[in-house]
């Protein structure tokens, strides 16, 4: 049996946005912006327009609000770095916290050498941010505040709304990276004042390779990728076309499925979650409630993660220790490590994320499975 | 998974001669800084031969291949050749093992080694 439970660091792309996106390679391949009279082009220009609106409307964006990107990673790159560019003359300062992805930690670090000052929020023992450390942290110097609206290691779920406020209180732009959470649970860009988001389609049964920025219109940030004149003249080169009507698909679907998704991942979490409580020396990571539908955390006593991620895979069940970009990574997870787990037991944390194509019979296997490896290792270890 | 080999995950999924020895001749420890891996091995010797070799590991899988792999390779061997060995020694039995995988393989080197130093100077391990 052929388990996938690590879809916080890839999904498998839905038949139905493969299938679309398959056209768009063949027959429609033109490039919209070179082909002016062209009908097929005309006909790609109108599928990415159709991606833009839904993208919008999940967000309760504006259609030209949305930016199609290379991914997540570029998107995180651009709000920073964009409004770093936009900021150059005067500089300033940008608050952030110690738990976001690398795509935005190591953003930071660059700014910091262009001359910038970077402060971090602390965190509670859940990955949980305070917006009244915000509104302490927040100066006349700030451009912009970003904070992750979920956690992909532990899936703890930021107070965005409460952040929201207080950056438009204060007249500074707020990111959120919403790479783990957009389609997955709700987001209202208005409601929650998000200046700018960034998404990647992969994350959501959509193309690798492909993803978005909001920019709340007004917002001042400096094009990140120079060249021609794609995309409002703010995000050069010519359009992957397919991958973004791929990624306005898996968001049509996502639109229509998201509640279901949420109560099936829900569903099967329980699953495990009854089976990890009768377990000693488990822990699970992560705000008990205000947390990714999706997300398991765990940390086994007297179990080293490596070692039971590999004895899952040769049992079929693909799980993830730590993050998925930092699984090469020896050292122990920075997210861990904010959140206060000593060396060893971050060395003993696995993460089970699960998708809309997970069946209970998977579970209820994984279940069998890893009961009985959490026994057998610890039985190895010395006292 | 293709960065073990087939013998690598043999012996990690079935790892040989798990356990502890009562009354051994010689106990060792092998235990990193931050104390995430940590492997005791303990072993009977006559007529400086190994005549029982078990251990009990936490770590990761190269932790535990080793291990096993040292236990049922060195048994009713002389316990002059076990001092010779190095990584080279999982190299070559266990598949190329990556550098990173290395540092806690060495740990169960150093385990096994530190059991038959521990014989050679009469036992006591209660320090
Ligand atoms: C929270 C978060 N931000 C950013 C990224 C990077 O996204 P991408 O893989 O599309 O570059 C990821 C994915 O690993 C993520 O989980």
């Amino acid at each position: 049996m052929y388990v996938y439970l690590n879809n916080a660091a890839t999904t498998k792309t839905d038949g139905r946005v493969l299938f679309k996106m398959s056209k768009y390679y063949s027959e429609l391949f033109e490039n919209p912006m070179t082909s002016n009279y062209s009908p097929l082009a005309k006909n790609v220009e109108d599928e990415m327009e159709n991606s833009r609106e839904n993208v919008a409307k999940l967000l309760n964006a504006k259609r030209d609000e949305i930016y199609f990107t290379s991914g997540g990673t570029e998107s995180d790159n651009w709000a920073i770095k964009g409004v770093a560019l936009s900021n150059w003359d005067k500089k300033g300062e940008f608050i952030s916290t110690p738990i976001e992805h690398m795509a935005v930690l190591k953003t930071l670090e660059t700014v910091k050498k262009w001359g910038f000052d970077i402060k971090f929020l602390p965190v509670d023992k859940y990955g949980m941010v305070d917006p009244n450390d915000l509104k302490n942290l927040i100066t006349k110097k700030t451009l912009l505040v970003s904070v992750m609206h979920a956690n992909n290691e532990i899936g703890t779920i930021e107070p965005i709304e409460e952040i929201g406020k207080i950056t438009k209180e204060n007249g500074v732009i707020f990111h959120t990276d919403a790479v783990q959470s957009f389609c997955h649970i709700d987001i209202d860009v208005n409601k929650m004042n998000i200046d700018l988001l960034s998404i990647s389609a992969h994350k959501f049964y959509g193309p690798k390779g492909v993803g978005a920025l909001y920019i709340r219109k007004g917002i001042d940030i400096s094009p990140f990728m120079d060249g021609g004149h794609q995309e409002n003249e703010l995000r050069s080169g010519t359009h992957n076309s397919p991958g973004i009507i791929g990624l306005g698909e898996a968001v049509k679907i996502a639109t229509e499925e998201m509640e279901e998704e949420k109560k099936s991942v829900l569903f099967m979490k329980k699953m495990i979650e009854d089976r990890v409580k009768n377990i000693e020396g488990i822990n699970i990571n992560g705000h008990p409630e205000k947390r990714l539908p999706n997300n398991l955390s765990l940390t086994i006593n007297r179990v080293n993660a490596e070692t039971m991620l590999t004895y899952l895979a040769v049992n079929g069940i693909i799980v993830s220790a730590g993050s998925a970009c930092s699984a090469k990574e020896k050292s122990a997870s920075h997210v861990l490590k904010t959140i206060g787990l000593p060396d060893e037991l971050a060395h003993n944390t696995i993460r089970i994320s699960l998708g809309k194509f997970n069946l209970v019979k998977e579970i209820e296997y994984f279940n069998e499975v890893f009961e009985y490896g959490v026994k057998k290792f610890r039985e190895m270890a010395p006292k | 998974m293709e960065i073990y080999s087939k013998t690598f995950i043999d012996h990690f999924m079935n790892p040989r001669n798990v356990g502890e020895i009562e009354n051994p001749d010689g106990i060792g420890i092998g235990e990193n800084p931050q104390k995430s891996g940590k492997i005791v091995f303990y072993i009977k010797v006559k007529d400086n031969k190994l005549i029982d070799i078990k251990y009990k590991v936490l770590g990761c899988p190269s932790a535990i291949s080793s291990s096993s792999l040292i236990s049922e390779f060195f048994r009713d061997k002389l316990i002059e050749n076990a001092l010779k060995i190095d990584t080279n020694f999982l190299k070559e039995n266990l598949g190329n093992l990556p550098e990173d995988v290395l540092e806690c393989a060495k740990l169960s080197i150093a385990a096994f080694q530190n059991a038959i130093l521990n014989y050679k100077k009469g036992g006591n391990y209660d320090n």
